[in-house]
């Protein structure tokens, strides 16, 4: 039996998905509550119906909602072990191909992307690497794009990066300009910014390596097995797939593709089968 | 009762009684005092086996019974009392045997009983075993449970908060009706649930849940509801329906696992709450976080107003605003002045490519004029051979003339290709290790009998001190030379013609030709090396020469990162110095090279060939001869029957079929075709579609043949129309994946030997290595140090797989591939590419056309390689089948035809480009392919330039690298000659408001990926018209 606020909630995420198309119907229950209900104080309003009314009615708080339902929260090295555990697999697998295509999914605010393009800097890949960085929130992706923190935030970021085994001082990356730090503009030179949600959207290119971190735990079971068999599908085989903290392919149909790589950073490798090697191609296509 | 009391008893049952039977008989007719009843004691042991612990009781009643009757009626033999006596003594003693029998069956069915129980357990731990999430655990139990007590139907129910819902089951016929969820007091599983006991049925009603199978479907007749408890709580139920009921056992075993199959259930459920409260808590904890960044940014903002308001009240700020002003000014004023240069830079560029856009236009001009020329030259030829002599000696001079001076206009016409290749850029240069005393001894060999021929002497002269090698392209640096001395011994017609060598400063390396011939005016040596100006035009061309020889020579040079300078008197002669690097770096790759004609063209073919295609020859040329035999194939390998009369068709087949080993014949007629079918009978014929009703009478005539055919047509052909001298065929990929899988699957057939990997590595050490991995799998290996080594390898046989290190002496692996795929006398096996070498994006696209995978050397990379090579040796044929099947079913679905389209597909996902090109390659589409926006309108661009066919549709994937396709689309839109060519986004993207950018951008239309063959077809049909 659905309680009323259940039926409010369910409608609101339906005219929110309908208007405006962002699809939060499937996140997890108890997150959207507490979102919605954070959001409800703030905007004053008496119940879910009438924050329903407001969104649909004024595109500009869409934004701000948007901003309330995608958590911006990001750190550099976050978990250094993760980070330094694909340290390990950079310099050892993934060297072994001549490029390499990274993905990035739920960037968030890119401090995920620019920690992974200083291991590629780091281990001497940076020019065979091609990244995709994407995130639903588009904010989060400007703001990734510039490679822009405020200062207090270096000390958090540098104590992770020392703990991954680093190859140079961290402060070589960025420059301070009025209490922020500007990341070196180079490690992005090779990176795509997307607008692409793990919801919705589909593969759109094979890749060596995938790191979704945090974005699973916001889903609800039916949308982490289709964001997991997107990265399923993606990955070339022997790629690899690396996990928040607390997120892992239990409960997942699709973790019989994958092959715990290293258990305590969740990181997972696609497993050979299915794939299969490109006919070669003889003067017809060029490539 | 026990389910294995039944099995052995009615066999043992029935002697027991047959045994009493003939003792009770024996007995009658025997006379008292002969102890026949002795034996009785037979049978009461043998009921021991019986598992029935009654048994030896009921036994030794009846046996009582027959002694009493026996007593009675035997015939009289001793003392009645006697009898009686011993009779009585007997039973008494049967008594005893019974008793212990009695004992023992019971023990040994509790034993039974007990090994039961703790099979069925240890079977179900072990199903448990592991980490199992709930679902997966409900359906071991069940199937457990199910096979173990033989039950029909089950289901397991869960408590989910004190609610069931079913889990798994079994047997259940799938439209039968089953509650998702039963609340803790509902029906019988609610009431199992509060009793915490089981309940039995055995009237069950007709409308209970039915069996499914495929007897049809019946109900069950026996019920178990049993629900499993742990520390008084039910958290789970089992319900369990039989035909056949052992009621005693069920219960036993399902008391006997309830404590484990509750405690794992209730572990499954700990584990998932555990991990939902894990995440739950990551969640809140990144929601915090995201809140107090929230309010750090708060009172952010609040100090900064608070700033911003004691600013406002100093006033000294309004001079320096003044002062900032005129920076402001400085800095506009630099700014315009920067734009002028880049102005200035911009027109520069455009110049540039202007300059590059003629030099492209010439090289396909002239290689548009090359294709008649040869023809001409050709017949001419036959002209003049008179071979049915007919013609006058005049037309023969004719004829002879038209052949000589087409030969001029053609060398005039390479070398205007060569310059104005060099000057597009598309010529390559590839630095290896020059041995220079080597160098100058193959120009010696090729021009002292020049010099002989015209009296003059031909000198060699090496410094001393000069490095055994240096690093050069050694084609390029050959031409050069060559055009000198060749220049040098035309213009000179007595003395000497002399090519020395030494060491010049700033690490080069001075090559000088001198002769004392004709030499050159001080006015005229400026000039000389200008293109198309000739020193002495008249001398020029007594000579042959084409005055371009000089030029390219300076081209060539420039690019070996040389200089070149000439000293020259009038009637003395003149002294050519090459000054060349000792070292010459990899010289970055233009972005824009071209590779494709380099590759496919063969340079050296006879030049039949190729004019046979267009012009048509008669049959004639078309002998097998014509198609040697690969020589190096074993006779006994199968043969293929290549039915084809196009020449060009039939060599690509036949190239094919030799790369898998395989020996092809040829036959152009079908009269040919079925001489061929004895006495060496073919295993596989490919046959042009239209002699399919001439030959297949007598194919299938000989009725012991069982031929595989294979049917092709001139539309599974497509040309490359961009060769240098020669037009060639090659299968198109969808055939040529279709041929591959017939012949693998002829392959398997006709060998069970190793397969065999050629490895070419120039380190001995990695050598071994890689040797040493492959054996250990089973794979024989030939190793080679370098490319002739290589090429003799592959002259002599075929091989499943070939691992090639790019960074050899001497040639570089990238021209041992350009050679394999020129060359028809090499087998050329699927490459791995297997390099310490970085690679550049062209060198990687040159690669990614010939090799099967690329590994860069690492820690990792003799795992990969070993891992890629199994891959590769199970999957060949295999896949290729794969890939078809779903070809045909594509076929089948749509039928549009898109003969003659030429579409550019933007995309950067491979497996997407291999998947639009067997979806449109079959359906007649021919297509070119770019790999990101950048590159997309490069493609178009070229195709406007006349270079390219011309494009009819643009597919436009929308997330690349380098590019994206909206902004592709965008530039596309740009420019006028595009605003009408049809483009159709491939977009992962799924929301309205995605593909409404796509149209807004320009797109005519967009289709979802991944992509709907049934939808796109259509698609492109639409915008196709
Ligand atoms: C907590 S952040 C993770 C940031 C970063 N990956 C890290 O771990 O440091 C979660 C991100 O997931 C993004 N996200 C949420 N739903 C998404 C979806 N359906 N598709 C793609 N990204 C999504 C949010 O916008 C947010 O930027």
């Amino acid at each position: 039996m659905s309680t009323r606020e259940d039926i409010e909630v369910d409608l609101f995420l339906e005219g929110v998905y309908r208007h405006y198309h962002y699809d939060f119907r499937n996140y997890s229950r108890t997150f959207i509550k507490r979102r919605l209900n954070l959001i409800k104080t703030l905007l004053q309003c008496e119940s879910f119906s009438m924050l329903q009314h407001q969104i649909l009615h004024d595109p500009h708080l869409m934004t701000k909602i948007l901003n309330y339902l995608t958590i911006q929260v990001g750190d550099m090295f976050r978990d250094p072990g993760y980070f330094l555990s694909l340290r390990h697999i950079i310099s050892s697998y993934l060297s072994t191909y001549s490029s390499i295509k990274v993905w990035i999914a739920g960037c968030g605010t890119g401090e995920e992307l620019y920690s992974l393009a200083i291991l590629f800097r780091e281990e001497g890949l940076e020019s065979r690497a091609q990244f995709f960085a994407t995130d639903i929130n588009f904010e989060a992706l400007k703001r990734a794009e510039a490679g822009i923190y405020a200062v207090d935030r270096l000390e958090s970021f540098e104590n992770n990066y020392r703990h991954t085994d680093p190859k140079h001082s961290f402060s070589s990356y960025y420059t301070i300009k009025n209490n922020y730090a500007v990341f070196d503009s180079a490690l992005k030179e090779n990176t795509v910014f997307y607008n692409h949600s793990l919801v919705s959207d589909s593969v759109f290119a094979e890749m060596h390596l995938i790191s979704c971190r945090n974005v699973l735990i916001y889903f609800d079971n039916s949308l982490q097995e289709r964001a997991i068999g997107l990265f399923s599908d993606a990955l070339i085989r022997k790629g690899f797939l690396g996990l928040g903290a607390k997120e892992s392919l239990y409960l997942s149909p699709h973790a019989g593709n994958f092959t715990e790589f290293q258990r305590k950073d969740r990181i997972y490798q696609k497993m050979a089968l299915q794939e299969l090697p490109l006919p070669r191609v003889r003067g017809h296509i060029k490539l | 009762m026990y389910r294995f009391q039944h099995e052995i008893s009615r066999p043992l049952n029935s002697s027991i009684f047959i045994i009493l039977g003939f003792l009770f008989i024996l007995d009658l007719y025997a006379p008292l005092g002969i102890s026949v009843w002795i034996f009785y004691f037979i049978p009461i042991v043998i009921s021991f086996f019986s598992l029935q612990p009654n048994l030896p009781f009921l036994v030794t009643f009846l046996i009582s019974i027959f002694l009493f009757l026996g007593f009675k009626l035997s015939p009289l033999g001793i003392e009645e009392s006697v009898a009686i006596i011993n009779r009585s003594l007997a039973l008494i003693s049967f008594l005893g045997i019974a008793i212990v029998g009695n004992i023992f069956i019971r023990n040994q069915l509790q034993s039974k009983k007990h090994n039961w129980l703790i099979t069925g357990q240890n079977k179900l731990n072990s199903q448990m075993a592991g980490d199992l999430v709930l679902t997966e655990l409900s359906n071991k139990i069940l199937r457990f449970l199910v096979d173990y007590l033989e039950a029909k139907i089950g289901i397991i129910y869960i408590n989910d908060r004190e609610i069931f819902r079913h889990m798994s089951t079994y047997g259940v016929s799938v439209n039968a009706v089953l509650l998702d969820t039963i609340h803790a007091e509902d029906g019988l599983i609610g009431q199992a649930s509060k009793d915490n006991r089981p309940i039995f049925l055995s009237e069950i009603p007709n409308d209970y849940l039915k069996i499914g199978s495929s007897l049809g479907k019946s109900s069950p007749r026996h019920l178990v509801i049993y629900p499993f408890v742990l520390n008084n709580k039910t958290n789970c139920i089992v319900e369990l329906g039989f035909f056949n009921f052992h009621a005693q056992s069920t219960t036993d075993l399902l008391d006997f696992v309830s404590r484990s199959i509750a405690s794992a259930v209730q572990a499954a459920q700990t584990h998932l709450q555990v991990h939902e409260l894990l995440i739950e808590t990551q969640r809140q904890s990144e929601e915090l976080h995201s809140y107090s960044e929230e309010l750090d940014k708060q009172s952010e903002t609040l100090k900064l107003s608070n700033a911003q308001l004691e600013q406002h009240q100093k006033t000294v700020e309004t001079a320096n605003r003044q002062l900032k002003e005129q920076s402001r000014i400085l800095i506009s004023q630099n700014e315009s002045l920067i734009n002028a240069n880049l102005a200035l830079e911009l027109q520069k560029q455009k110049l540039t490519q202007i300059s590059r856009y003629k030099s492209e236009f010439l090289a396909n001009m002239s290689h548009e004029l090359r294709t008649p020329l040869n023809s001409s030259i050709i017949l001419a030829h036959l002209l003049a051979e008179n071979r049915e002599e007919n013609l006058t000696d005049l037309q023969l001079k004719y004829a002879q003339t038209i052949e000589n001076s087409s030969n001029e206009l053609l060398a005039l016409i390479n070398d205007i290709l060569d310059l104005s290749k060099i000057e597009a850029g598309h010529m390559t240069v590839l630095p290896q290790n020059v041995n220079i005393l080597e160098f100058v001894d193959s120009m010696e060999a090729v021009f002292q009998p020049m010099c002989a021929q015209k009296g003059l002497h031909f000198r060699k002269e090496i410094a001393d001190g000069l490095p055994q090698n240096f690093i050069t392209d050694p084609i390029r640096l050959g031409q050069i030379i060559k055009n000198l001395l060749s220049n040098a011994i035309k213009f000179t017609e007595t003395g000497e013609v002399a090519l020395s060598v030494t060491t010049a400063p700033d690490v080069h390396i001075a090559f000088i030709v001198s002769d004392t011939g004709i030499g050159i005016s001080v006015e005229q040596q400026s000039l000389i090396f200008e293109p198309f100006i000739q020193v002495d035009g008249a001398l020029n061309r007594k000579n042959g020469g084409t005055g371009l020889g000089l030029s390219i020579c300076i081209e060539l040079i420039r690019l070996l990162k040389g200089k070149i300078n000439l000293q020259s008197r009038l009637e003395q002669g003149s002294i050519f110095t090459v000054l060349l690097p000792e070292v010459l770096d990899m010289p970055q790759l233009q972005p824009d090279l071209e590779l494709t004609p380099a590759i496919s063209s063969r340079t050296g073919n006879s030049g039949l060939l190729p004019a046979a295609a267009e012009i048509s020859f008669d049959r004639a040329v078309l002998n097998i001869s014509e198609f040697p035999e690969h020589p190096q194939l074993p006779q006994n390998e199968p043969i293929i029957l290549i039915v084809e009369d196009n020449p060009g068709f039939a060599r690509s087949t036949l190239e094919l079929a030799n790369s898998f080993g395989f020996r092809g014949i040829i036959a152009a007629t079908s009269e040919e075709a079925v001489n061929h079918l004895h006495p060496h009978t073919p295993s596989l014929i490919i046959m042009n579609g239209k002699f399919k009703d001439d030959v297949k009478d007598s194919l299938f005539a000989a009725d012991d043949l069982e031929i595989p055919l294979q049917l092709l047509t001139a539309n599974d052909y497509s040309s490359n129309d961009l060769s240098d001298d020669t037009r060639e065929y090659f299968l198109k990929p969808f055939i040529h994946q279709k041929l591959m899988a017939d012949f693998h699957r002829l392959q398997m057939k006709t060998r069970e030997k190793l397969a065999h990997v050629l490895i070419i590595e120039d380190d001995p050490i990695e050598r071994t290595m890689m040797s040493v991995l492959l054996n250990s799998k089973k794979i024989e290996t030939i190793e080679v140090g370098s490319v002739p080594e290589c090429l003799e390898q592959l002259a002599k046989g075929t091989f499943d797989c070939m691992i090639l290190d790019l960074g050899l002496p001497t040639t570089s692996g990238f021209s041992l591939l350009e050679t394999l795929s020129m060359e028809d006398r090499y087998s050329f096996p699927p490459v791995i590419i297997y390099t310490g070498l970085g690679l550049t994006a062209d060198q990687e696209l040159f690669l990614n056309k010939f090799s099967q995978s690329i590994i860069i050397k690492g820690t990792k990379s003799p795992e990969r390689l070993l891992d890629e090579i199994m891959l590769f040796l199970e999957s060949t044929g295999s896949f290729v089948a794969d890939r078809n099947t779903t070809g045909q079913v594509n076929d089948l679905a749509v039928d549009v035809s898109l003969e003659g389209r030429h579409l550019l597909i933007v995309e950067d996902d491979i497996r997407n480009i291999f998947a639009l090109t067997s979806i449109l390659e079959p359906r007649g589409a021919t297509i070119q392919v770019a790999r990101n926006g950048m590159d997309g309108l490069e493609a178009l661009q070229t195709s406007l330039d006349g270079g390219e066919q011309s494009i009819d549709l643009v597919l436009m994937d929308i997330m690349m690298p380098k590019m994206d396709g909206l902004t592709a689309i965008r530039k596309i839109r740009q420019q006028s000659a595009f605003k009408d060519i049809p483009i159709i986004a491939l977009t992962a993207k799924a929301r309205q408001i995605d593909h409404d950018e796509t149209l807004a951008a320009g797109a005519n239309d967009y289709i979802s990926k991944p992509l709907d063959t049934n939808k796109f077809i259509p698609l492109l049909a639409k915008w196709l018209k």
